[in-house]
């Protein structure tokens, strides 16, 4: 179905339109999330919360972009947006603690998620590399995520975050020299 | 650095490789349809809890404001009332003989 066609169904609110949207774009929004979020329940949660975000706010979309591009978009801010709200908790269970409550307990910060996507063989160091992506500033995680596990082009990520070529590839470079030391601080410790 | 961990490092920075998208919920969907009613419903709910809060609230404000009204207006005629009693007496004992 073509891209202009499909916009002005779904402004009409017709089902089966946007139900075409569900299923082409569910597994791209999915993947996306599930790389920043690193869990499967809450990735699905929010993925149903992206597309209800695209159906209600349809009429706002301008063309100024591909479709995809702004679904990217909405899936990552809400992905980020979930990460923020949980560090948040995060830190109130801390103070909680200290005051001795016994009845929280600190999430384990270390490497848990395994991505289902992953060969068998890298599994392991997956979990690790994933780990310290969470680490990562979010603009290096966002570019990170989107070229190297949701395998979007260089021009395809600059269009969702809206920054230039040159910009991704800088966040790249920054984004693999921090992944570099993260490991190594990671494996002198654990090794 | 240490061979050993330099060859973990790299390794892992690699353990992306032909990495494969991950497949939604197949119902996703429906969930989703599911999830916009359920909003719908709520905001429902909400809209007639907020009116008939609102409702309560213009009901004993009109009584109160009914009452400050009834309340000055007696007032009032009590007032008349007191200064056309005060000047009929002091009127009446102006004509004592």
């Amino acid at each position: 179905m073509e891209e202009s066609h499909l916009i002005s169904l779904i402004k009409k609110k017709d089902e089966s339109a946007f139900k075409y949207l569900v299923e082409t774009y569910s597994d791209r929004v999915y993947n996306t999330v599930l790389s920043f979020v690193q869990h499967a329940e809450d990735a699905e949660d929010i993925a149903q919360e992206v597309f209800i975000e695209v159906y209600q706010s349809i009429d706002k979309f301008k063309n100024e972009s591909k479709l995809f591009t702004w679904i990217y978009r909405i899936a990552v801010s809400k992905s980020l947006d979930h990460l923020k709200s949980k560090k948040r908790k995060k830190r109130f269970a801390f103070v909680q603690s200290l005051f001795g409550d016994e009845g929280i307990s600190l999430l384990a910060d270390k490497p848990h998620f395994e991505h289902p996507g992953v060969l068998l063989e890298n599994k392991e160091h997956s979990k690790v590399l994933f780990f310290a992506i969470s680490k990562l500033p979010e603009n290096q995680q966002t570019v990170f995520n989107l070229n190297k596990v949701e395998g979007l082009s260089y021009n395809e990520v600059s269009g969702v975050m809206q920054v230039s070529v040159s910009s991704v590839e800088s966040l790249l470079f920054r984004a693999n020299q921090n992944l570099k030391k993260l490991l190594e601080n990671y494996y002198q410790k654990n090794l | 650095m240490n061979k050993n961990i330099e060859h973990n490092v790299n390794k892992t920075l690699q353990s992306l490789d032909g990495i494969e998208r991950a497949a939604s919920n197949p119902f996703l969907y429906g969930k989703v349809m599911s999830r916009m009613q359920a909003k719908k419903t709520e905001y429902i709910y909400n809209g007639k809890v907020v009116f008939r809060f609102a409702l309560v609230v213009v009901v004993l404000a009109g009584f109160n404001f009914y009452t400050i009204y009834k309340k000055e207006k007696s007032e009032k005629e009590k007032m008349i009332s007191e200064a056309f009693a005060n000047e009929y007496f002091n009127n009446s004992r102006t004509f004592e003989y």
